[in-house]
């Protein structure tokens, strides 16, 4: 092998995220880059509210133009919020179990996180099915269309982190994970709690911020 | 940097108190349900923004342990950051003065 084919391997472990696992590393990047997603489907939302003034929750029915009332969803929502939160400190309990070695914590915390996310995803289902049978659909109304976008993209992203919890759970209890290789569940919590920081914003902007015009 | 990398069999945060962050976020969104149901006006849009960011904030640091991390790592995912605040600037202007677009 020529000498100057050798790769310089002081220098390339010199850079600036030399330190960082790249799995984690490539998390990250994906979690910033998933962001501007999100970003733009919020932008859209931003504009049509902003434009639609006072007219915001409300859907064109039979001819007639009706008040969206979000109360009943609003309070399930509440209870998601909550499940979301509890799910998010469930997963990094469970990722401070497994590096202490508490390997029964640790799948019992991952299990808890995993039925957070499927207790969300069924009450958003319930949630939605309420809003189908008032009326409520993506071509109802701007209100709808961006609704049933905003929150069915998050929840696709829920789903997506469902499985992958239920893929971390099998590797765990396969033996895969141990103190010493806990990098795999600390690339999963990364995306669980991505996922609960963006319901913290979609919280805000579509729950507790009604539009004018009813009781909501 | 491996693929696989290795650890100490320790918590790298054994000083994070996770109840505690726990107790903060659901402290926090029923003080964003307070606001949304009893405050009116251009105060209620700045306490739920104020709010959210606390929130988001809690869960960047601690649970995504971002606040530990390397500077490097902080800088980078500052950057999307920085676009999208820009990014969600611009759109709100875009729809706030789209009404006026007859101008």
């Amino acid at each position: 092998m020529h000498a100057a084919a050798a790769p310089d391997l002081p220098r390339a472990m010199n850079h600036p995220f030399a330190g960082i696992d790249r799995k984690k590393l490539g998390m990250w990047i994906f979690l910033g880059s998933d962001a501007m997603g999100f970003t733009g489907l919020l932008g859209a939302y931003a504009v049509l509210r902003l434009s639609a003034r006072d007219h915001w929750q409300e859907m064109v029915r039979d001819g007639k133009v009706e008040f969206i009332n979000m109360e009943a969803s609003r309070n399930l929502t509440f209870l998601n919020t909550f499940l979301l939160i509890c799910s998010s400190v469930t997963m990094v309990l469970a990722l401070k179990n497994l590096r202490l070695g508490n390997m029964g914590k640790f799948k019992v915390f991952l299990a808890g996180t995993m039925l957070g996310g499927i207790g969300f995803l069924s009450l958003q289902a319930t949630e939605w099915t309420h809003l189908l049978h008032e009326g409520v659909t993506a071509p109802s109304g701007n209100f709808g269309g961006t609704f049933f976008m905003l929150t069915g993209y998050h929840g696709f992203h829920v789903f997506g982190g469902v499985c992958l919890l239920g893929w971390a759970l099998v590797r765990g209890m396969k033996g895969v994970y141990s103190p010493q290789n806990s990098v795999g569940i600390e690339v999963v919590g990364l995306y669980w709690h991505f996922v609960d920081l963006i319901w913290i914003l979609l919280f805000t902007l579509i729950y507790l911020l009604p539009g004018k015009g009813g009781p909501a | 940097m491996t693929d696989a990398a290795t650890h100490e069999a320790h918590d790298d945060h054994p000083h994070v108190n996770y109840m505690a962050k726990f107790y903060w976020l659901v402290g926090l969104t029923a003080a964003e349900v307070g606001v949304a149901m009893y405050i009116e006006g251009g105060s209620k849009l700045f306490l739920l923004a104020f709010l959210s960011f606390w929130k988001a904030g809690i869960v960047l640091n601690h649970f995504m342990h971002l606040k530990t991390e390397n500077l490097a790592l902080k800088l980078a995912m500052a950057f999307p950051l920085v676009l999208i605040v820009v990014l969600f600037g611009l759109f709100t202007l875009d729809g706030y003065f789209l009404n006026y677009s007859a101008f």
